[in-house]
């Protein structure tokens, strides 16, 4: 993976996930900070930080994006959510539009 | 194009599923939250509430109790508990409303449950008091001890006892067959004492009981007295 197309998404604890943009590109907000247009420092660094999301839940977000790019191709399989963290999911998907 | 399901409806799905396990919503927002707690029942409303103290979630929530107060308690009570807030102008929360009832319920169910108690216990002792029951005294005997001395029962009860006896033990010694027997046993004495008297001829008396009668034979003898 080249650099320029991935980013850098940093949880709570200072854990860095990288991920490619075009598996970003599912949550809104992350496409927006993303786009070349976009004139917010991420877009620069191609880094973002969230200091809200623990670790755990970041990481099942990264999970989610990749989930989602094959059931859009056309592999519907089921996306398992480990109930305790259920609630904290939902809050960081709706924070992120997803 | 393949319409993917967001993070966030497979969470809100997901917490509905998984509602019984819920207990603290932390800072969950409101509008999510009313998705999710429409699915719960009372008991799982009122345990997330509990857990989750802290924080008001009545915005949420009244609308809720107010349904579970009308398909618990009926449409007309909670129309006359609107009623009655109107006219006195003092508004209270649907969750408070409902658990009032609840309490209010509970404890009519547990006076008439005690009173059907009370009733059972009360007709089982009844039943009991009309039992049979030993006694250690023998009641009195009926008509018959009337007659023989009213005066001191228990003498009298002796005397009807041993005279009942005595009666029958006449009655028995006199029937046919024990006369016979008596003959016999006193042949059979006198035949055995008879041969004792030809083998010993020195011995006074014979053995045996008194006999009335007797072999020609053997001489006569005086009786032992």
């Amino acid at each position: 993976m080249r650099k320029e197309d991935t980013v850098k998404l940093i949880s709570a604890e200072g854990f860095e996930f990288v991920i490619d943009k075009k598996a970003a590109s599912v949550s809104n907000t992350l496409r927006n900070m993303l786009s070349s247009s976009g004139s917010f420092t991420e877009t620069q660094l191609g880094e973002v930080k969230f200091p809200e999301i623990s670790t755990p839940v970041l990481e099942k977000v990264c999970q989610y994006f990749y989930w989602s790019l094959q059931f859009a191709s056309g592999k519907e399989t089921e996306f398992y959510i480990e109930p305790e963290i259920t609630l904290e999911l939902m809050m960081a998907a709706n924070y992120l539009h997803t | 194009m393949v319409k993917v399901p967001s993070l966030l409806d497979l969470c809100i799905q997901n917490a509905i599923d998984n509602i019984k396990y819920l207990g603290d919503v932390g800072e969950t927002d409101l509008n999510i939250l009313k998705l999710i707690l429409t699915h719960c029942t009372a008991d799982q409303l009122m345990h997330i509430e509990k857990c989750s103290e802290g924080r008001d979630l009545s915005p949420v929530t009244d609308s809720l109790w107010k349904t579970f107060y009308e398909q618990h308690f009926g449409t007309e009570s909670a129309n006359i508990v609107i009623k009655r807030m109107k006219q006195k102008g003092r508004y209270f929360k649907w969750k408070l409303l409902y658990q009032a009832k609840l309490k209010e319920r509970d404890e009519a169910q547990k006076k008439s449950v005690d009173r059907m108690k009370q009733l059972y216990a009360e007709e089982s002792n009844r039943k009991q008091s009309r039992q049979i029951q030993l006694c250690s005294k023998v009641p009195p005997a009926s008509k018959k001890r009337s007659f023989c001395g009213g005066s001191g029962s228990c003498n009298s009860l002796s005397n009807v006892k041993g005279n009942l006896m005595k009666k029958a033990r006449m009655e028995y010694l006199n029937s046919h067959e024990v006369k016979m027997h008596t003959v016999m046993r006193r042949q059979a004495t006198q035949r055995s004492s008879t041969s004792s008297f030809l083998r010993s001829t020195k011995t006074s008396g014979f053995m045996g009981s008194g006999s009335s009668t007797s072999n020609s034979k053997v001489p006569k003898l005086p009786r032992r007295a």
